[in-house]
């Protein structure tokens, strides 16, 4: 953009190249008015970096004409460009002017360049409000988990307890999904874990002359704490998430809606065979993810650490005991609750269309996630102080 | 029809209808007739949809009653509200089909989920309700495989299977051509001639209140504007139903001042 000073010479100002126009001008003319001209480029998408009204240089003092050519051709974005140039200028305490160079010009800047009408404020809470909305959410929160937890959890032990064909039914399928569709990925990420495991000990364990305590390690960590978290933490990016996202979509189809208004009670149908089949499938997945694990470690056992199959085998059933793969059960039943109540409140609170049924996912799948840890942490401290005692 | 009227399938009295802290509709006293075709009208946001939430217990009341023949929902136990749902038939306005499920599967779902029905019976009930709104040989297509105007008619069929006092149906003819709109309409009359029901229309296209409602009710301005037989209504004083009738236009004040002020060449 080119910026022209006059001295009333010319007071349409252009700078002209061959013919056309190229730049925004502004001159002061003998009568000590200032005349801006903007190019059509300017008016239709604005200077770029910087507004129109930079173009009139800080010493202006009085009246400042925008003088449109009749070239220029104005749309919706000049009137714009227009309103914020005027708007600029005002606050520079300048008056401002507009000189239009046909009807066609006047019409359009009647049509667009009218008073805004004030727009309407969603209330937003600040300060203190917003906190106490926040500790509401939360309370809300934990209200709704614990009735889905509770409703599902009772809507199960009535359905073990009276079986019907189309529940059990439902039950298969959902356990052939969540269960058999993860043995692959469990069954490889267990085993290398436990490989990975037994690689990063063995140096110590050999400086040490204790390369068979490789059987305690991986034993003792992939039944007590690996093999259930990592298990929970796979099935709630997997199963969890896409619990949440089929629950958001049927809410916003309405589904939900027309479930319930049939008399037929959603967290029954689409909740509790998963709750079902999650309580069944984790701790299975948990149960062959330990084994796994264990078999990882004694590749790296017998290849790296030279110790005999046998021994390895002989030192893992004496050093983890029942109680050690019970804990670890427990804790991925505990887990399987977490996934499906996180999955089921954010998928059925899902709002905002498309980009909501991602947001809610992500949410189900962080928030598992994070209570997974928290469990864990709580279980594992529990678990330690009765022991200590 | 008064309010007083005991052969109302659905009653309100003084109803306040919203969402948490925002009243969309006040003190909302209604007369829903017994086999009769209502319509509830409106331009568009002025409340039909809430009041159809609400009366279908999706929304909870944020004041008044509501009366289900003669038995007033709040009073209801979880158990008897449940019964008493079993007892309408609602059609969405997206239709609310459930997409994994196949046309059949979709009409048959309440019969198998609550009655336990043997899946051979519940199929050729959802046969028959198929073939009563022209769909008898889509059993096995998918939502997704079939047009905007035969997923709204599986809704009806769906929303009928289990023969409902009471049918709901939120804006039956939105997204549809006039001939397919008007097919349906001719099957919603088709349907209370034939099984008596009791059918509330959600709806602001014209044509179809004129082709359908014995009984109207005109919601505007947060309220109920008029309500009764849709001559009645149509001859209404109150602000907005002429309007609404005659398809006029609220005239928008011209608004001044801003940049044309400042023409210097006017």
């Amino acid at each position: 953009m080119k910026v022209g000073k006059g001295s009333g010479k010319n007071p349409r100002g252009a700078v002209i190249v061959c013919g056309m126009e190229v730049g925004t001008t502004c001159t002061h003319t003998a009568e000590g008015q200032w005349t801006l001209v903007p190019c059509a480029q300017d008016l239709a998408e604005g200077p770029s970096g910087s507004s129109l009204a930079s173009a009139v240089p800080e010493e202006a003092r009085g009246l400042v004409e925008v003088s449109l050519g009749a070239e220029i051709k104005l749309a919706a974005i000049s009137v714009a460009v227009l309103r914020l140039t005027v708007d600029r200028l005002t606050k520079r305490g300048l008056k401002v002017r507009i000189r239009a160079a046909n009807a066609e010009q006047r019409r359009l800047i009647k049509l667009f360049g009218a008073e805004p009408e004030a727009t309407l404020e969603s209330p937003r809470p600040r300060g203190l409000e917003r906190l106490l909305q926040g500790v509401h959410e939360i309370k809300n929160a934990a209200i709704e988990c614990a009735w889905l937890l509770s409703r599902t959890l009772g809507q199960s032990v009535v359905h073990t307890l009276r079986p019907r064909a189309r529940d059990d039914q439902r039950l298969l399928g959902e356990v052939a999904a969540m269960g058999m569709g993860a043995v692959p990925l469990i069954a490889l990420i267990a085993s290398m874990l436990g490989m990975i495991l037994a690689l990063q000990a063995a140096p110590i364990l050999r400086m040490w002359g204790q390369e068979l305590r490789v059987a305690d390690l991986v034993g003792l960590s992939m039944t007590k704490e690996i093999g259930p978290l990592l298990t929970a933490i796979l099935l709630a990016g997997r199963s969890g998430s896409a619990l949440a996202a089929e629950l958001g979509t049927m809410k916003l189809n309405d589904e939900i809606d027309a479930m319930t208004v049939m008399g037929v009670d959603p967290i029954a149908t689409l909740v509790t065979p998963r709750m079902r089949a999650m309580l069944l499938a984790l701790p299975l997945l948990t149960l062959m993810g330990d084994v796994l694990g264990i078999c990882g470690g004694l590749v790296i056992a017998s290849v790296v650490l030279d110790v005999a199959v046998i021994q390895y085998i002989h030192q893992t059933l004496q050093e983890v005991h029942l109680a050690d793969i019970m804990h670890g059960l427990v804790k991925s039943a505990l887990f399987a609750m977490v996934i499906v109540t996180t999955a089921a409140w954010q998928g059925l609170s899902t709002k905002g269309g498309a980009a909501g049924i991602g947001r809610h996912t992500t949410r189900s799948v962080v928030y598992s996630i994070l209570w997974i840890i928290v469990v864990d942490a709580t279980y594992t401290w529990i678990e330690t102080v009765i022991n200590l005692r | 029809m008064s309010a007083s009227d005991n052969t109302a399938a659905i009653r309100t009295e003084g109803l306040v209808c919203g969402y948490g802290e925002d009243v969309i509709l006040r003190d909302v006293n209604v007369s829903i007739p017994k086999s009769r075709i209502t319509c509830v009208l409106g331009g568009s946001g002025c409340g039909k949809s809430t009041l159809l939430r609400t009366l279908l217990g999706l929304e909870a009341p944020l004041a008044g009653s509501i009366e289900f023949s003669g038995k007033k929902l709040a009073q209801s136990t979880e158990t008897e509200l449940a019964a008493l749902r079993r007892r309408v038939g609602v059609l969405f306005q997206g239709a609310a089909l459930f997409n994994s499920l196949t046309l059949w599967e979709n009409v048959a779902f309440p019969l198998l989920e609550l009655t336990g029905t043997d899946e051979d019976l519940a199929r050729e009930t959802a046969r028959m309700k198929l073939s009563l709104v022209g769909l008898g040989a889509f059993l096995e297509h998918l939502p997704s495989e079939v047009s905007g105007g035969m997923r709204k008619r599986c809704g009806i069929a769906r929303a009928l299977v289990r023969d409902p006092e009471v049918l709901f149906l939120d804006e039956p003819g939105a997204g549809l051509d006039p001939v397919t709109s008007a097919a349906l309409d001719h099957m919603i009359l088709d349907i209370k001639e034939r099984l008596g029901t009791t059918v509330v229309v959600v709806t602001h296209e014209l044509l179809s209140i004129r082709a359908l409602a014995d009984h109207a009710i005109m919601l505007g301005g947060g309220g109920v504007l008029a309500q009764g037989a849709l001559s009645v209504v149509e001859a209404s004083n109150a602000a907005g139903v002429h309007a609404f009738f005659s398809r006029q236009a609220h005239a928008e004040p011209e608004r001044g001042g801003g940049l044309a002020e400042l023409l210097c060449n006017e």
